[in-house]
């Protein structure tokens, strides 16, 4: 992996000029292949057919003698003989299913490449077995294209600003920012010594008024998928899933799942219900930013030091879509969506 | 997609008692979106509706306690006199913004409004080149904004064709009937039609009767600011006394539509008329009702098949006299 804590293209401060991020930036408009999508939690997937999207393709999910299906048609419609399957689907109609971690996995892309090493690890999830409490997973949309929340979700500054009043505004004695990636995630990893903890989270059970913070965000650029967690130290580990489905370049819907097992009762109760206030802060601006990066000729963006993971990742995007309008769509040797990332999180597996 | 504004001059984009020094207002003219505050010494400031750092709307922000724009995503600020790219919050003692500079707009307070130059400073006309509106606030005065479905010019041309259609005051009918040829009066394009007290619902004023009356008991007199549309109108008795006024700030918004911000009162005091209708209307607004509305929802078949009219004069002069030509994209 490289590392660094500052990305080339973004401009030192220091100098007063400003940097322009990347080439046109145009999210929503490349539709990445050979990658597993969490398209449904498991327990949504049930005898009867479901309809949900997936780069604006519909797809439909059942179950067959406990078994996931994933197809591009209604099982009646693929009963009657009538519909040809597509590309993706090798002409079945079928798309390849995977279940792990409560969710079903659906293979995007060429079904002979569909192999279940490439499904990202998710240390703080079990990999099967009884559904989490029904309170902490569940969906939120958002009125943009996944690209963007997943930069939002790289992105640390606009916390102290937009969630001002659940996180607090910034206060403490050291806050670093490192970037990880390699060709197919980008991770943002923030440690903060002796931040000021918010009346909100010292309620939901974080012990002291100041704490030690470490925040990893590991953003799969393929599937969508973005495995957060963060921890207060002392205070209780926010192990927060959150997969993007690219469902279509206006909306991307986020099913997410918060497995703070660990936690005391409030905050297990308590926090899992703060994305359904954060979220909709999110999305007060993600909505209007969206039409912007779909229209052509835009502006380039200013960035600043603060947005070295989101230069990265948009540098990552760009070499993946090349790469994949080049008819590459195989993984490079040097990522491995599969691979534990227990140790780069810091978290305890749980199976 | 919303079409450029031909006129680059002064706009009337907001009402002075909408801005404050907290939260900025967001408007779209034509296709140009401004943010609009109150800076630290109350003037009003107008910039690009755009954060240059991840295109948010700046309008989204909030304003600083020192008079500055803030974005809200990553708090970004703003000088609203330059637009100068002046904070990033957390940079490091010593650290320097990028430069970076919004486009910022002129602007300037007239006729309670507040008004913003879309042009360059090469294209400002200068704050003298608004018109004064002959509209004055009266003792309680009821204020909206509307956004009717109809482009900016056919909204102008309708107000003079068919006034019923766009606004109307609380138990006045506007007759069809225009009283006089319109004319130009201190610059402001004017025009008189019948009207009649209208309190028992007699039905619709260019219909039965009423249409062939000897004399009519009130006009409607509409003084309008040929390039903006910008109107005062009036309801007056036979005399010229104004009964109740209003002022309506026109400019071509987003999608097609046309933002109308209207202000009204009724006019009361010494030398007012008396009577039922003055009575009554004084009445209404005493609890809080206004006399006043701006319709929202057109009637389009009735505004298909209004005929061409007075609004014949003010086509001809936005015609004439550059840059009055409001259809035009630049
Ligand atoms: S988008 Fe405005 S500060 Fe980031
Ligand atoms: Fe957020």
């Amino acid at each position: 992996m490289e590392t660094a804590i500052a990305d080339p293209q973004v401009q030192d401060t220091r100098s007063g000029k400003s940097s322009i991020v990347g080439q046109e930036w145009r999210p929503g408009n490349y539709d990445l292949r050979d990658t597993w999508i969490p398209v449904a939690h498991s327990p949504h997937v049930t005898g009867k057919p479901i309809r949900r999207m997936v780069h604006s393709h519909p797809v439909f999910l059942w179950r067959d003698g406990g078994r996931p299906l994933a197809a591009e048609f209604h099982p009646d419609a693929l009963g009657s003989g009538q519909c040809r399957g597509g590309e993706l689907t090798g002409g079945s109609g079928y798309f390849p299913v995977h279940e792990r971690y409560n969710y079903v996995w659906m293979w995007y892309g060429n079904p002979d490449n569909a192999h279940e090493a490439l499904i990202p690890d998710v240390p703080y999830l079990p990999r099967a077995g009884k559904p989490l409490p029904r309170n902490m997973w569940g969906q939120i949309y958002f009125n943009c294209s996944y690209e963007l929340v997943q930069e939002n979700l790289l992105d640390l500054v606009h916390a102290d600003y937009l969630h001002s009043d659940i996180i607090g505004d910034e206060e403490n004695d050291d806050d670093r920012v490192y970037v990880e990636s390699d060709s197919e995630t980008v991770t943002m990893i923030r440690e903060v010594s002796n931040k000021t903890i918010p009346p909100l989270l010292r309620f939901l059970g974080v012990p002291a008024k100041k704490a030690d913070y470490r925040a990893v965000a590991h953003v799969h650029l393929r599937s969508g998928v973005v495995v957060l967690y963060g921890k207060f130290m002392p205070g209780f580990a926010q192990p927060l899933f959150h997969p993007l489905v690219p469902e279509s370049r206006y909306v991307s819907r986020n099913n997410f799942t918060f497995n703070i097992t660990g936690a005391s009762p409030i905050a297990r109760h308590g926090f899992p219900l703060l994305s359904y206030v954060i979220g909709p802060q999110d999305d007060f601006m993600m909505k209007p930013q969206n039409p912007k990066y779909q229209a052509r000729g835009e502006r380039r963006d200013v960035s600043s030091r603060f947005d070295a993971a989101d230069s990265r990742y948009r540098m990552v995007m760009a070499k993946l879509i090349q790469r994949q309008k080049e008819g590459d769509y195989s993984y490079l040797s040097d990522a491995d969506p599969g691979q534990d990332i227990a140790g780069l999180l810091d978290c305890p597996r749980v199976d | 997609m919303a079409q450029p504004v031909a006129y680059k001059g002064w706009w009337p984009l907001c009402g002075s008692e909408e801005l404050t020094d907290r939260k900025p207002v967001g408007v779209q003219c034509g296709d140009t979106r401004i943010a609009i505050y109150r800076d630290s010494d109350n003037r009003p400031r107008a910039l690009e509706d755009r954060c240059p750092h991840r295109r948010v709307p700046l309008s989204l922000g909030r304003v600083t306690p020192d008079g500055f724009l803030q974005c809200g995503y990553h708090g970004w600020t703003f000088d609203g006199d330059n637009g100068d790219l002046i904070r990033i919050p957390n940079l490091s003692e010593g650290e320097r913004v990028p430069q970076c500079a919004i486009r910022c707009y002129a602007t300037t307070e007239s006729n309670g409004l507040v008004y913003v130059c879309l042009g360059e400073e090469s294209e400002n006309p200068g704050a003298e080149a608004i018109l004064e509106q002959p509209y004055r606030p009266g003792a309680r005065e009821f204020r909206g904004v509307e956004h009717v479905p109809v482009s900016h010019e056919e909204f102008v041309a309708a107000l003079m064709d068919g006034p019923d259609l766009v606004f109307g005051f609380t138990g006045v009918l506007f007759g069809e009937r225009p009283l006089g040829d319109p004319r130009f009066d201190d610059g402001l394009l004017t025009l008189d039609r019948i009207a009649y007290w209208n309190w028992g619902g007699i039905g619709h004023a260019n219909l039965g009767p009423l249409r062939h009356r000897a004399d009519n008991p009130l006009m409607l007199r509409t003084r309008t600011e040929p390039v903006t549309g910008t109107t005062t109108a009036q309801v007056c008795d036979n005399e010229g006394h104004v009964l109740a006024q209003s002022l309506l700030a026109c400019a071509p918004a987003a999608r097609g539509t046309t933002a109308v911000r209207w202000r009204a009162s009724v006019v009361a005091g010494s030398g007012v008329p008396s009577g039922k209708g003055p009575a009554l209307l004084r009445a209404l607004t005493r609890l809080g009702k206004s006399p006043f509305k701006v319709n929202s929802m057109i009637d389009g078949e009735a505004l298909a098949a209004l005929l061409p009219g007075p609004s014949d004069t003010w086509r001809q002069a936005s015609r004439d006299s550059t840059p009055l030509s409001l259809s035009e994209t630049a």
